[in-house]
């Protein structure tokens, strides 16, 4: 297959399918399309499913690598064979057991997934307040402004605030309602039409990571 | 409403992409401080003999839904980050999103740029890491890889969740400079707080077109400018029209 080729079929999949969910999302309903954009859809689910099994055996390579580069007695050795031990038995219960639906597949889970997420959520809380104590500091207007504006939002927000000073309450809905949702909404807008331009240049194909790798193809 | 307003877009970008095409001047685009900061953030890798790491963020390799601009902006910052990696021959360590449907895609893009350079000698497998489907597993992932292999600059473009704030706390911690923006406006607040250079909303998009260098690619922002000025006057029409009370219009514009 010529490299003109390799280029052209995937610019004419690539447009044929965004012109078709764009006429779908704009046009009235027609259940012909609707099913067309099901299939798209049902067929991304499947190529992020293999996607997967790619990234399993990126990690499978990387960790056995290091254990067969530096030994299983090295520091290394230890955390990557740790990995691949939890990577087949969770694997092989979700396969032995018939998915991960079963009672053994979340006794597992339970005891070795969701400690180690809720000890990472924990931590998370403690760099907020360390990055909220760095971002907060009187030193330039739009920290000031930050500090400002989240102190009264706290104090709104624990029983002590209004509780001493009925105003606070009024102030932090209306940082809440006003400057909070106009900042939002104008961010939102300007990722939007980032998004749309981004989608608009794939389809006209001048996207340079898309055509870097059609052209290396 | 919503169809008038894509096929302005959509004519606008055309307009502007023929204008770049044929060499005809562009608008001024500002500079983005993090997009400078980059190379600053290589050079200083090559200076320290750390690594450079770039993620794109938990769902970062995600081809549908929202998420997709964020994830080709992205990827066009991971090629301009690769390539500058290769010219200085920078250890690169990538790590691919927990949803990996992107993977081969960035897989591409490295080894390309290190091609683009003529250092495909230097590009390995091993620079791109997957730690699993789980966010929480990825940021721990990626935290590991940061202290073990001593980074010095921490690239995170693309779309994050709350896994971003701990990828950035433990670059923070071990004096790495950290580079980075979402597009996810609920995730800002942390690369407000906890990057050295970041990029805010719409500035991620601007920073893969910028970086890219090819003025086909930069023009989508004037057309994207257009977009927003039109935003703009529909809300300050729509401010006028209420305060005059005109329901009919204001019905129309959908406000």
């Amino acid at each position: 297959m010529s490299a003109t080729v390799r280029r052209i079929i995937p610019t004419i999949i690539t447009t044929v399918v965004a012109i078709l969910i764009i006429v779908e999302y704009f046009l009235p309903p027609i259940s012909i399309l609707g099913e067309i954009k099901g299939s798209f859809t049902s067929w991304a689910v499947i190529i992020g499913a293999f996607t997967l099994i790619l990234g399993a055996v990126y990690l499978i390579r990387f960790h056995g690598l290091k254990i067969i580069r530096q030994g299983l007695g090295s520091e290394d050795g230890i955390f990557s064979s740790i990995t691949l031990i939890v990577l087949v038995l969770f694997v092989g219960v979700g396969f032995l057991f018939g998915g991960t639906g079963t009672p053994e597949y979340t006794l597992i889970y339970m005891n070795i997934m969701k400690p180690i997420a809720s000890i990472t959520r924990g931590i998370c809380f403690f760099y907020c307040i360390a990055a909220a104590y760095r971002a907060f500091k009187l030193d330039t207007f739009e920290a000031s402004a930050m500090l400002i504006a989240g102190v009264i939002y706290s104090l709104r927000q624990i029983p002590i605030g209004p509780a001493s000073f009925p105003p606070i309450e009024f102030l932090g809905d209306w940082i809440l309602t006003y400057p909070n949702v106009g900042a939002t909404r104008g961010g939102i807008v300007a990722v939007a039409f980032g998004s749309i331009i981004i989608a608009l240049r794939t389809l006209y194909n001048k996207e340079s990571s898309i055509k870097m790798l059609a052209e290396a193809a | 409403m919503d169809l008038v307003l894509f096929a302005i877009m959509a004519i606008t970008t055309y307009i502007y992409i023929k204008r770049a095409e044929e060499g005809k001047k562009l608008p001024p685009i500002r500079k983005i401080p993090a997009v400078d900061a980059m190379e600053e953030g290589i050079g200083r890798a090559v200076e320290t003999g750390g690594m450079v790491h770039f993620a794109s963020g938990g769902s970062g390799g995600r081809l549908s839904s929202q998420y997709l601009g964020m994830v080709i902006a992205s990827l066009n910052c991971l090629a301009h980050v690769a390539k500058l990696c290769a010219r200085y021959e920078v250890p690169l360590v990538v790590s691919a999103p927990s949803r990996p449907e992107a993977l081969p895609l960035i897989e591409g893009i490295v080894k390309d740029s290190y091609r683009a350079e003529n250092k495909l000698e230097n590009f390995s497998r091993d620079m791109i890491r997957f730690y699993g489907r789980d966010t929480g597993a990825y940021a721990q992932g990626i935290c590991g890889t940061l202290v073990r292999e001593n980074c010095s600059c921490n690239i995170n473009i693309g779309a994050w969740h709350t896994d971003c704030l701990l990828v950035l706390a433990a670059a923070r911690d071990i004096g790495a400079m950290n580079i980075g923006g979402t597009g996810r406006w609920i995730m800002m607040y942390a690369f407000a707080m906890l990057a050295d250079y970041c990029m805010i909303a719409g500035e991620i998009y601007a920073a893969g077109a910028l970086v890219s260098g090819d003025r086909g690619v930069i023009s989508g922002l004037a057309a994207e400018d257009v977009g927003k000025f039109i935003s703009l006057a529909t809300v300050l029409l729509g401010l006028v029209f209420a305060a005059i009370s005109l329901p009919t219009f204001i019905s129309f514009i959908g406000l």
